[in-house]
């Protein structure tokens, strides 16, 4: 009887040092990727909710993140739509990742802007915005390139510019740290090959 | 109990560690340096000198250069010589459109080919002329 107490006070500890050693060794494998920090880095931005996100407050899962604009005639619903096929791919595995959509257009993607964009995607995305200094960080950091353009026949004060952007997906790690990049082009299939690698050990390469 | 403990411990930390990160390979690569995105979405005209003002904004913008090999494959540039802090560098924003030879380490992960570039050995200049095929006038008025 002793014993099995012995036992069961012993299951919180032993617990506790199991993760405690899963982080050091996740810690200690990141500081010897040398990619692990090419890519990424510190944000704060709003969500389509309005709550205010950063990159810590997501620490402990992975985050699929791309880039793009609600604007966007082509390759930012693409992008998503394939996101949210890869994730449905990889089952209830997938509830690992965090889907995260940020914008390069905070002048026209407000919260509400984003809201009603995500309808027709996945439907645990996290929409994400911020003022023009919080986007041009997460950009810089994420080294995606946006550029707005009128097209023909466009004045300069005309609200239906475009925005070149890079369109890279970016898998983070649980500790927010870069683990792969996903091109653009790769298929649903592709997509969710390379997630379920991850998602199943949730830890690095 | 505390020795099974121990087991238990030691074994998820050598789960959770795996055999670490893959080692890297040593490489020369020759080929044209490209902006990634671009390159990659297959817009504009996205090589050589048609494409030359482009590749230039981007890479300044920030934006992975690549060098793109004649069998089509890409090497994404995470660092160029001694400039580690960024992807990309005056030296890249100067010999986008080149064909070059570069030394360095490569990395591969998930199908994408990484490059640390330790020396640029070869600049041949911008080689791939494709201006006059979409009536560009190159490198600006």
């Amino acid at each position: 009887m002793t014993r099995r107490r012995g036992m069961q006070r012993s299951i919180p500890v032993l617990t506790a040092l199991v993760a405690g050693l899963l982080l050091l060794t996740a810690s200690a494998r990141a500081n010897e990727d040398p990619l692990a920090k090419r890519f990424g880095g510190p944000f704060e931005l709003t969500a389509s909710s309005g709550q205010r996100v950063s990159d810590v407050s997501l620490h402990g899962r992975l985050l699929l993140i791309s880039f793009g604009y609600t604007h966007c005639p082509d390759i930012c619903p693409t992008t998503l739509v394939l996101m949210t096929e890869a994730l449905e791919k990889l089952g209830p595995s997938g509830d690992a990742i965090q889907p995260i959509f940020i914008t390069v257009d905070p002048q026209r993607d407000t919260p509400t802007q984003l809201a009603a964009f995500a309808r027709s995607f996945h439907p645990r995305l996290l929409m994400l915005t911020g003022t023009e200094t919080e986007i041009a960080s997460v950009a810089k950091a994420y080294r995606v390139h946006r550029h707005k353009f009128l097209f023909p026949g466009q004045s300069a004060t005309d609200v239906n510019y475009g925005v070149d952007h890079g369109s890279l997906m970016y898998l983070m790690g649980v500790d927010g740290r870069f683990l792969t990049l996903i091109p653009y082009g790769a298929t649903a299939e592709r997509i969710a090959e390379v997630l379920r690698r991850y998602a199943v050990t949730r830890a690095g390469p | 109990m505390m020795r099974r403990m121990f087991k238990i411990c030691t074994l998820a930390a050598l789960v959770a560690y795996g055999g670490g990160a893959a080692q890297a390979e040593r490489v020369r690569v020759t080929g044209e340096v490209v902006d990634t995105w671009c390159a990659l979405t297959g817009i504009m005209f996205a090589a050589g000198t048609a494409h030359h003002q482009c590749a230039v904004w981007c890479a300044a913008g920030g934006i992975p250069v690549s060098i793109k090999t004649s069998d089509g494959a890409y090497y994404v540039v995470l660092r160029i010589e001694d400039d580690d802090s960024s992807a990309t560098s005056d030296t890249f924003v100067k010999i986008q459109s080149h064909e070059v030879s570069v030394d360095g380490e490569l990395h591969e992960r998930d199908g994408v080919k990484y490059l640390f570039v330790s020396k640029v050995a070869d600049d041949k200049g911008v080689v791939n002329l494709t201006h006059s095929d979409f009536g560009i006038v190159p490198f600006g008025n």
